[in-house]
């Protein structure tokens, strides 16, 4: 079931409580958090026009991050992008690649939002949507949240003419469907976030080629393994010094030993 | 029968306080979860009366009131989302105490720098919003 988050921007009063939720919830300790809250103005007092950034993953569907994680520590599951950070590697490609700027290196691993995978895995909300005071979050079926988010915008479009829902199209649909007052440039969101081409080209031709290239090393180090052993076997005596001899027949005893024991 | 309160004298600004949401009075600061979202509180200062006394957003500087109190230092918000004639800050901060292992020096306290007050004549009420500050090098 594809699964979607609504991030209501007209509403959020920057309360910081799905921050100190996640944190605590996740239990992800001091100075680590899955979300960043801003603000942001323009304008001269007192006509300034200011609002709130809430920053956080967007759970792509053409993830970035997923796409170059070589070990699968990033993975998709009910249309969010997930974080097992015990297959973790800490290779940062999934940092370089994000186009948003969001999974952050802690400890030597990459940490994002997995969107609760336990917590909503039975049949809960996360705990962002479950603290939010303001109505601003919610968790649920991605077209309903959809819905949602269109309504709350076309309401908000009496008050904020440019009204919109972030999060339709952007990289094959986010899973977070972000309904902002004016235009993504203004609210300091990417309006066409790019994914770097080169992530396409990492799980399509690189990594096979990578998979591929162990496979022959691991055929090719058995065949050599093969080799020198026959070589020892059929030639080692006669081609071989003294020295080599000797090590020849320390190893043939040691083969009688075991088989003694 | 309103009497107008008296303005701030050249190079000062009346202090204004006000609350951070994630925190409560001065009990939460030193709480870990609490004190990472907002570890110290700023200043807000009208960016424009910011940039006349040379003060940039992120700058510190002490502050001190009309009758020589001062404390700080605290870290300048240059905004455009307050006016010129007054500073605001967030209540709670400025602990001294070496126990609040989190807390301890961090920010400006508003509660030591108000050491004036006026009366309300009919119901008594304390107005703390009468005293004023001046920015001085950190």
């Amino acid at each position: 079931m594809r699964q979607a988050f609504l991030l209501d921007l007209t509403q959020c009063i920057g309360c910081t409580g799905c921050v100190v939720a996640c944190n605590t919830g996740n239990e992800l300790g001091e100075d680590t958090n899955y979300i960043a809250i801003g603000d942001h103005e323009r304008g001269t007092f007192p006509e300034v026009v200011a609002g709130i950034d809430n920053h956080r993953c967007y759970h792509c569907t053409e993830a970035a991050c997923v796409n170059v994680c070589p070990t699968g520590a990033l993975f998709q599951e009910d249309g969010l992008t997930r974080m097992n950070a015990d297959a973790c590697i800490g290779c940062q490609y999934c940092v370089q690649a994000c186009p948003y700027d969001v999974p952050k290196m802690v400890n030597g691993v990459s940490t994002k939002c997995d969107g609760c995978r336990d917590v909503t895995r039975a049949g809960g909300s996360p705990w962002c949507v479950q603290t939010c005071p303001s109505d601003a979050l919610r968790y649920g079926r991605r077209e309903e949240i959809a819905a949602e988010a269109h309504r709350r915008a076309s309401v908000m479009r009496a008050k904020y003419p440019n009204a919109q829902v972030y999060g339709e199209s952007q990289t094959g649909g986010l899973g977070m469907m972000v309904v902002i007052p004016e235009d993504p440039d203004t609210m300091g969101i990417p309006a066409d976030p790019a994914i770097p081409t080169v992530t396409e080209a990492w799980q399509d031709f690189a990594q096979p080629i990578g998979v591929g290239a162990i496979a022959l090393t691991v055929a090719g180090a058995g065949v050599a393994a093969v080799i020198a052993r026959r070589h020892q076997l059929h030639g080692g005596h006669e081609h071989g010094t003294a020295e080599t001899a000797e090590a020849v027949a320390a190893s043939a005893a040691a083969d009688q030993d075991e088989e003694r024991s | 029968m309103y009497e107008p309160t008296d303005e701030p004298p050249d190079g000062y600004f009346r202090l204004l306080y006000g609350r951070h949401p994630a925190h409560t009075f001065a009990k939460t600061q030193n709480t870990p979860a609490l004190h990472q979202v907002y570890p110290e509180n700023e200043l807000w200062i009208n960016a424009d009366a910011a940039a006349e006394l040379g003060v940039a957003d992120g700058d510190r500087v002490m502050l001190e009131n009309q009758d020589g109190a001062s404390d700080g230092p605290i870290k300048v918000k240059a905004t455009q989302r307050i006016r010129r004639d007054a500073v605001f800050m967030a209540h709670g901060w400025g602990h001294a105490s070496q126990g609040l292992r989190r807390a301890d020096g961090k920010g400006a306290s508003d509660a030591k720098l108000q050491t004036a007050y006026k009366l309300d004549p009919v119901c008594g009420g304390a107005g703390l919003r009468v005293n004023f500050v001046r920015l001085m090098e950190a």
